[in-house]
């Protein structure tokens, strides 16, 4: 699965102060850490920039392609500030976000076009969040017809089913999923793509890890493409490299709903087998998940 | 008539409350709320408010109805228990809001808990720390009593579920409207309290004050643990409707209005799935004792 390292962002209190005093070592630094760890794309999170959002773009893009070669991910709501990250990039960047809300199509979406760029489009539309994978696939049909209708090739199309924090509600999880899973039937050719860390969102801070690790496992056996990921969990690295073929085997016999033997799993391995089993909805989430 | 009935995996676990020989069950059913015609039933279990200090937060309405009581508590609970046939009592420490020391509160709750043969419920304020210095207090001095004591909270259940369960009470583990704290809760609590000798309080709301958010909350606790067989929350479920009802305006400006929202809000909570309602109006106590009699 491609990674996208997500460790530089905005609500990060080293990335915001490094942001606005423009001291771009310690964001350098992360970011050559991200490559070293293994990610495909490095995330870059503004927020919404209201201040000189071209000029805070640009001097991160720049501070950033002096020290690694990796593609970027512009990561802002700000059409201004992705416009002038998109015109100086020097490998094909993604756009994250867009999505089918009238604001985003009428001026995010065009931006994919003009400077030839890969484009996250997320399942949001001026309704909210559709709630099931069909009201999902409905609304990613439209914005896909939408933004081909604008040129943008099928396959720099990136679609975000928007997974929900476990907390929120383990149905919602399941259903974005599924709608993964559709996405070759009903859109072939476009790719898909999530925000990993978001299912653990509230989760104890220590034990977040086993959710998104165990997510991803799930999710690329449902055929997702890539993942905005934490690039310092070195586990999640190596599962997704398929250096740990007994963890993905085991959460994949999870899923198939085989009775498995708890006695005779490391406590590791429980871990895993717990998470899985609410991750799959099979037992009710609580922060305590993994102490039953 | 050809009949469709499920059958489900869970049972609520069964609680008695009170002092030997006068034992009140509360919960042990194997099925839905009102579905009876699909296993064993439990019986509502509604209870009378009253508090250990005059009341500063009832309305008129309801000051006038026990201004003959509330100054004394031991009368006023046995006027609930022998005038007006409550089946079981919600005591609520109003003195903790006051500077009394803890083993004074906790005598005073020992006289009323002598005075009367219905069980006890005991609410502290809802303050962390306050609660933790006096329910363990009350629990050591109303050993026999068999109370149900609260609400035990995930920072404070340390301190009072231990002194709970020495002296043999049953609690209350509350948590603010959401399923997977209330779990989160149980599973702490299971770990060194018996999850059978708990009550789960999600917090209610009255009707107009978002008592859809607790019923949605009460709604899938009790389906997760009949339905979806989850052991950590198969315990019966409380819902505070009384001191809920009588700080909106609507009960506060006129009485019997405020008797018809109690009913309502109550019955709609029986609904969801609580076992043991409280009420501060007789009036509405009665009349939804009729409607699920």
């Amino acid at each position: 699965m491609i990674l996208v390292g997500e460790n530089i962002q905005i609500l990060s209190k080293v990335v915001s102060a490094a942001l606005s005093a423009k001291d771009a070592a310690p964001l350098q630094e992360l970011a050559t850490r991200q490559a070293a760890s293994g990610v495909h794309l490095i995330d870059l999170n503004i927020g919404p920039a209201r201040k000189h959002p071209a000029e805070t773009m640009t001097w991160l893009v720049d501070a950033i392609q002096a020290v690694v070669e990796l593609p970027l991910s512009l990561d802002t709501t700000n059409p201004v500030a992705m416009e002038a990250g998109l015109a100086i990039c020097r490998c094909k960047p993604l756009i994250n976000s867009a999505s089918g809300t009238r604001d985003s199509k009428e001026r995010m979406l065009p931006l994919a076009k003009k400077h030839n760029a890969n484009v996250v489009i997320s399942v949001l539309n001026d309704g909210g969040i559709p709630s099931d994978a069909a009201s999902r696939a409905e609304s990613i049909m439209e914005t896909i017809d939408y933004a081909t209708g604008l040129g943008i090739p099928v396959e720099d199309i990136w679609v975000d089913p928007i997974l929900m924090p476990i907390g929120v509600g383990q149905q919602d999880i399941l259903e974005a999923v599924e709608l993964v899973k559709m996405l070759p039937d009903i859109a072939p050719g476009v790719k898909s793509i999530v925000g990993l860390s978001n299912v653990s969102n509230g989760a104890p801070r220590q034990l977040r890890h086993w959710l998104n690790q165990v997510m991803m496992v799930i999710l690329e056996e449902a055929g997702l493409y890539s993942a905005i990921v934490d690039s310092f969990d070195q586990d999640l690295i190596e599962v997704n490299a398929g250096k740990r073929p007994e963890i993905t085997s085991l959460i994949a016999q999870v899923m198939d709903g085989e009775s498995l033997d708890i006695s005779a799993m490391s406590p590791e391995e429980r871990s895993y087998y717990k998470t899985a089993r609410v991750m799959l909805g099979r037992e009710l989430y609580s922060p305590s998940w993994l102490e039953i | 008539m050809e009949r469709f009935l499920d059958r489900y995996p869970g049972t609520i676990a069964g609680l008695g409350l009170g002092k030997e020989g006068k034992l009140l069950a509360v919960g042990g059913q194997n099925a839905l709320p009102f579905h009876g015609f699909e296993g064993r039933a439990a019986k509502p279990r509604l209870a009378l408010e009253l508090s250990d200090r005059e009341p500063v937060d009832y309305p008129a309405g309801l000051q006038e109805l026990y201004a003959g009581v509330s100054s004394c508590p031991v009368a006023w609970a046995k006027q609930g228990a022998q005038e007006l046939g409550a089946e079981l009592l919600c005591l609520n420490l109003g003195s903790m809001e006051q500077d009394i020391p803890a083993p004074t509160i906790a005598a005073g709750v020992r006289r009323i808990a002598e005075a009367v043969d219905v069980p006890l419920i005991v609410f502290g304020l809802g303050d962390k720390e306050k609660d933790a210095a006096v329910l363990p207090v009350v629990a050591a001095e109303c050993r026999g009593h068999n109370l149900l004591l609260g609400p035990v909270l995930k920072e404070n259940y340390q301190q009072i579920a231990p002194a709970a369960l020495e002296h043999g009470h049953a609690i209350i583990a509350q948590i603010p409207m959401d399923i997977n704290l209330a779990k989160d809760l149980n599973i702490r609590l299971g770990k060194f309290f018996p999850l059978e000798r708990v009550v789960i309080d999600p917090l209610s709301c009255a009707a107009g004050y978002g008592l859809e958010y607790a019923y949605s909350t009460m709604e899938r606790i009790r389906l997760a643990a009949v339905v979806h067989d989850d052991k950590s929350l198969q315990c019966p479920i409380i819902a505070r409707v009384g001191k809920e009802v009588w700080k909106t305006k609507e009960a506060m400006q006129d009485t019997p209005r405020g008797v018809l929202w109690e009913a309502a809000t109550a019955f709609t909570l029986l609904l969801a799935g609580a076992d043991l309602v409280t009420f501060r109006h007789p009036e509405s106590l009665r009349q939804v004792k009729a409607l699920v009699g």
